[in-house]
């Protein structure tokens, strides 16, 4: 080990040292506020460490880490995801009957996994930190165990995580087998010399895309997404859309291109398929959803869908594409389950389309954020979705994708209708339901969700040059 | 060499299915505890004693514990006779009669066995905790971190709380006194 | 800059009319009616600072980079066609917000907002010489348009919001993809990777390609022109907007479309145009009699008179392809034209419904007694859609019809039978409406003094453009010239060849600009 290896696993370090101190403090004393302050303040410090990283990347850490641009970007998205969703759990925690405490360590231990996958350069540290991604999902989903459908979300999210698991698990072993490493670079050179061609290598990979697929929600495995999303406490499902997405993505897109995966044709036939199925799937069940949150669910796997286009593209701005689409994707959906946490109440989450209706005169500054967040899922300019998806669909073309291409913007189409949906919900006459006043911290998220959204949207040029420089 | 292993992932694949469609949760720990049995003698098989001796120590300790967990926390109380049931012969025969195929074929392989018809290099304890803790001692911590999420969640959600019900139940619950635990 | 203070005026108003409309009513609509005449005046001030010089290029042209990483830039640029629109949307502007006045009485500031972004969308529009900033600009329209449509409009108008937005984003989306088709063709043979109009202007392309790229663009443009299989959002739209939305849409949403293709398609694509005209020209007329039969069969005035917009956008395409001088210079005009006109019929709908709650023509009839006004008005605006001489709409069409004869005597010929079909659904509205038994006994007040000014004002406007079109005409030459030029060149590299396709369609050989004209028709 040696000096720059601890400045690169500082922003690590700080992540896996709060959830311990914390363990510490609610040995000590058990206050709400002590251990809320510490995560934020956590995650905050977190923040400005990365800013020591800058200096010595890009660094490889022995055989497990690598932090590069690619990482650095990943860490700033997912430790400001976390931040948010900490400020959104507070106001929501509020109801929360007893030990309010656990949620922020176990908060805590998944960003942890989040970051341990955008940094991960070797099956190792791949598997732990979904695994502790995972693990900590379980938790959080069932957190609040005297809700309806907690349970039954997270023994779903359990069992069928652990079978992706095996699945991923299984994959590495053969590529192991195989190539005789775990570390991607030595798999890229064992791949060099020997190519695709081994079938076990083949049913390797392809095992790590069910496992992978999983996690994302890609569609033949998407069947959790809506249950779990509808089942979880809203700030947690926000973490699972946000957070465990984007770092699933960051590893999948670091180890595909490694292995330049973009190049065999098994692979293109694969994403292919997946992707388009994803978009329609994904888009064509929405449309008939009653349920704001599990309309959210469907929503997330066609934009997966939308994003592994990104896999294909195989050139430098195939990569820039991605992590432009991930953060406007995180900050969008943030906003729009913040909305959603912030009008949840001790028994009820405001989850039913029906309760948002005429929001927009009740509440028009939460209705327009929504709003927003509906228009930018749909593409619409002015918000970051529309810069995103033109990236997209701008590398796309570049890289001679006409078929994903159009099949994105078909699926743009058919996703407007169920986003207009919700928008004309918002827009339409009152009815008496009563939401909960919203905090000054939740009206900072908002606030901030908002100024991302329109930021990225019409400014665009600012992120554009931070992706391309890293 | 090769028919012992055949034998021990035979046993192994038989028990893991019997674990999976067992109806009752001890009788498929006990094919799960074959089953683990089974998969060390796999990695003996393929030189890696220390690994196949912690598949004992940790799964099948492990799974007694489990085992141990399960009976408590089902702990449905006044049930002798279903414990009885439990003992009769055909619930522990066949896990038995694995188990010893997995014995016979060991003891057979251990006195057939040699070096030269280890696939492989045989991998010391201390290798294993060389590479630990140089090349992996990230992902230790890692692992460690995992656990630690692991116990808190286990607390939190094993918690016996005070029963929260639902505003819609809680009438309920004053009419019916008896009918509300479980 | 001035240019983008157009722009920021209007959306710096609308924003300005929302948060107002908390504390009043009257607000919004002083501080939408203050925008828009400052956008006003300050299109009259670059019109007169810049006619002296009226030759071809442009008059301000305005450029910053917006995102360079991939050649997008914000540049803006006025000539006489944008001119024209972009004096139009404004005064569209004004009299939408005034017939609203009484109309609308909930959520003034967000009515006002929506109004002042649709109008600064579509100025974005008239004014963007970068294809990206276009197609914001495109987009950027519809979602206060869609609120307009879906908040303030009639029974059935989530079905027509829906509708609407849905159809012009799926065709919006099909011509971004050509746009970006188009950055990289340009791209891959300059080594210039730019979205900016005037730099894609000359790129060359496989003839095949070339139509593909076209007809995405053709698609966001026919849809919104719209064109008659595509026209099946505007009835619906157009009858449960609001009044001010239907003159919106009516007068200028549906211009944008027209705009494009004299902006966009003509010259990015000559020679695919030139491929295409005779099917643009044939869609052109279907549009004219189709819109025409299913106005005359319709008992809804408003969507009777949304019909015939239909009719009277056929014009336009046919028009556009008929290639020539004289046909295009009528575009432009019954562009205008049409704004006026059938916005006016909008107006007089929504005024007429305020008063008797209905627009079923069966219960109409005989009102000219009790609204003596409204009807003289009415007849004028009726027969200013039927093309009386004198008005604008005549000498639009006129022109047009001169034109297209010079491209194919047959479409010219259909597109006449048109004519006849307007008089009659024209004529079917005075007689149901204000002439004719009176079925219902209605008590209602005339226009009041706000009505009349808004009404004179369109009759002025209407009358003038008949009378003295050719300031118009001259304004918009340089623009229609510049548009022209391109398939000027295909057409006389082609000459020569005749193809399979040149069978309505007519060769001509243009020697001196307008003027003289060779003409060799071949009618099948």
């Amino acid at each position: 080990m040696v000096r720059e290896d601890f400045i690169c696993l500082t922003p690590l370090m700080i992540i896996a040292g709060a959830p311990v101190l914390m363990m510490l403090v609610v040995a000590v004393i058990r206050s709400y506020k002590v251990i809320y302050g510490l995560s934020l303040s956590g995650f905050i410090l977190a923040f400005l460490s990365i800013f020591f990283l800058l200096p010595v990347i890009p660094h490889a850490t022995g055989q497990l880490f690598i932090f590069d641009g690619f990482t650095i970007l990943f860490f700033v998205i997912i430790i400001l995801a976390c931040l948010l969703i900490t400020i959104l759990s507070d106001g929501y925690l509020v109801y929360q009957e007893s030990e309010k405490e656990e949620y922020f360590i176990i908060l805590y231990t998944s960003a942890l996994g989040a970051l341990v996958l955008a940094a991960a350069s070797n099956f190792v540290t791949l598997f732990l930190g979904l695994e502790m991604l995972s693990i900590s999902l379980y938790v959080l989903i069932a957190y609040r165990r005297s809700r309806d459908n907690s349970i039954e979300a997270a023994v779903k999210y359990l069992i069928l995580a652990s079978g992706a698991s095996g699945f991923l698990l299984f994959g590495m072993g053969l590529i192991y087998v195989d190539t005789g490493s775990l570390e991607f670079t030595k798999i890229v050179m064992a791949l060099q010399s020997s190519g695709f061609s081994s079938p076990l290598l083949l049913t390797g990979f392809s095992m790590m895309v069910v496992g992978i697929g999983f996690k994302l929600a890609l569609v033949p495995f998407h069947m959790w997404t809506p249950d779990v999303y509808h089942g979880a406490p809203v700030p947690v499902a926000t973490f699972i859309a946000t957070v465990s997405k984007g770092a699933v993505i960051a590893v999948l897109l670091r180890f595909f291109y490694a292995i330049e995966g973009f190049r065999n044709h098994n692979f293109i036939l694969l994403i292919t398929v997946v992707s388009i199925l994803s978009m329609f799937i994904g888009n064509l069940l929405a449309i008939r959803q009653q349920n704001l949150k599990r309309i959210l669910a469907y929503s997330s796997i066609s934009n997966m869908g939308y994003l592994v286009i990104t896999l294909l593209i195989g050139t430098k701005g195939g990569i820039d594409a991605a992590v432009f689409y991930i953060a406007s994707y995180i900050i969008t959906t943030i906003g729009a389950f913040g909305v959603i946490t912030l009008l949840s109440d001790r028994d009820n989450e405001a989850e039913k389309l029906k309760s948002y209706t005429g929001l927009f005169w009740k509440r028009p500054w939460v209705a327009i954020v929504l709003t927003l967040t509906m228009l930018s899922l749909a593409g619409i300019p002015i918000t970051s979705g529309f810069l995103a998806k033109f990236y997209v669909i701008l590398e796309g073309l570049n890289a001679g994708l006409l078929v994903l291409v159009i099949s994105l913007i078909i699926n743009s189409v058919i996703g407007l209708y169920y986003y207009l949906r919700v928008v004309t919900i918002l827009f339409s006459p009152p009815n008496d339901v009563k939401f909960p006043a919203i905090s000054p911290a939740g009206r900072l998220v908002l606030f901030i969700v908002t100024l991302g959204i329109l930021w990225l949207g019409i400014f665009p040029e600012w992120f554009f040059n931070l992706i391309a420089r890293f | 060499m090769n028919t012992f292993f055949y034998i021990a992932a035979a046993v192994a694949l038989i028990s893991t299915g019997l674990a999976i469609s067992g109806r009752n949760a001890i009788h498929a720990l006990l094919f799960l505890i074959v089953s683990l049995l089974a998969i060390s003698v796999i990695f003996y098989i393929l030189g890696a004693p220390f690994i196949a001796a912690m598949e004992i120590i940790i799964y099948a300790g492990a799974v007694m514990v489990l085992f141990i967990f399960v009976i408590m926390m089902l702990n449905v109380g006044m049930e002798s006779e279903k414990e009885s049931r439990w003992l009769k012969p055909g619930m522990w025969i066949l896990p038995s009669l694995l188990a010893l195929i997995l014995l016979v074929n060991f003891v057979f392989m251990l006195n057939k066995m040699s070096h030269q018809n280890i696939p492989g290099r045989i991998i010391e304890p201390k290798e294993v905790g060389i590479s630990l803790f140089s090349t992996y001692v990230l992902g230790v911590e890692i692992a460690g971190m995992l656990l630690l999420a692991g116990i808190v969640g286990a607390y939190h959600l094993g918690k016996q709380k005070k029963k929260v019900l639902h505003r819609f139940l809680k009438q309920e619950e004053i009419e019916q006194p008896g009918n509300t635990e479980g | 800059m001035i240019l983008l203070f157009l722009i920021l005026i209007l959306l710096a108003g609308g924003a300005l009319a929302w948060i107002t409309g908390k504390w009043s009513d009257l607000l919004p609509r002083v501080i939408s009616l203050v925008a828009l005449s400052l956008d006003l005046i300050l299109l009259i001030a670059i019109y007169n600072g810049q006619s002296a010089a009226g030759n071809n290029s442009w008059w301000i042209d305005y450029r910053v980079d917006w995102i360079p990483t991939f050649g997008i830039s914000l540049h803006l640029a006025i000539d006489g066609l944008s001119m024209l629109l972009l004096a139009l949307t404004m005064f569209i502007g004004l009299v939408s917000v005034l017939i609203s006045w009484k109309e609308i009485h909930e959520k003034t500031g967000f009515f006002h907002f929506n109004i002042l972004w649709i109008l600064s969308g579509i100025s974005g529009v008239f004014l963007s010489m970068d294809l990206f900033l276009f197609y914001f600009f495109w987009e950027l329209m519809l979602v206060p348009m869609y609120f307009l449509i879906s908040i303030w409009g009639h029974e059935n108008r989530i079905y027509a919001s829906y509708k609407f937005f849905i159809y012009t984003q799926a065709s919006g989306l099909l011509m971004f993809l050509s746009i970006i088709a188009l950055y990289f063709i340009h791209g891959r043979s300059t080594g210039i990777y730019t979205f900016d109009y005037i730099q894609l202007l000359g790129t060359t392309m496989a003839p095949t390609v070339a139509f593909i790229l076209m007809s995405g663009f053709l698609a966001a443009f026919l849809v919104k022109l719209p064109v008659v299989p595509f026209h099946n959002w505007l009835p619906d739209a157009h009858t449960e907007a609001p009044t001010a939305g239907s003159v919106i849409l009516a007068g200028l949403l549906l211009k944008t479309g027209a705009y494009g293709l004299i902006r966009f398609v003509l010259p990015l694509f000559p020679e695919a145009s030139v491929t295409f005209a005779p099917a643009g020209m044939i869609l052109g007329v279907i549009g004219i009699l189709y819109g025409a039969k299913l106005a005359f069969a319709q008992t809804d005035l408003k969507r009777l008179v949304a019909y015939t917009s239909v009719s009277h956008m056929g014009f336009v395409i046919l028009g556009v392809y008929a290639f020539n001088e004289i046909a295009m210079q009528g575009v432009v005009v019954q562009m205008i034209a049409h704004a006026l006109s059938t916005g006016a019929l909008f107006i007089l709908v929504g005024q007429l419904y305020e008063r008797i709650h209905t627009r079923d023509m069966d219960r109409m009839g005989g009102l000219w007694k009790q609204v003596p006004v409204m009807g003289a008005t009415g007849i004028i605006f009726a027969m200013a859609s039927l093309g009386l001489p004198g008005l604008g709409n005549f000498i639009a069409e006129f022109l047009i019809l001169a034109g297209t004869f010079q491209a194919s005597i047959l479409m010219t010929c259909l597109a006449c039978a048109g004519l006849v079909a307007a008089t009659i659904y024209s004529l079917r509205i005075v007689q149901k409406v204000f002439l004719g038994k009176e079925k219902t006994t209605w008590n209602i007040s005339d226009l009041s003094v706000r009505e009349k000014i808004i009404s004179a004002s369109l009759v002025i406007t209407l009358v003038y453009l008949g009378m003295l079109p050719q300031q118009v005409i001259d304004t918009a030459k340089p623009s229609v010239l510049k548009s022209l030029n391109s398939i000027e060149q295909t057409r006389s590299q082609n000459t020569g060849k005749p193809t399979g396709e040149a069978s309505i369609w007519c060769d001509e050989i243009n020697t001196d600009g307008a003027s003289a004209k060779y003409l060799k028709c071949k009618l099948w």
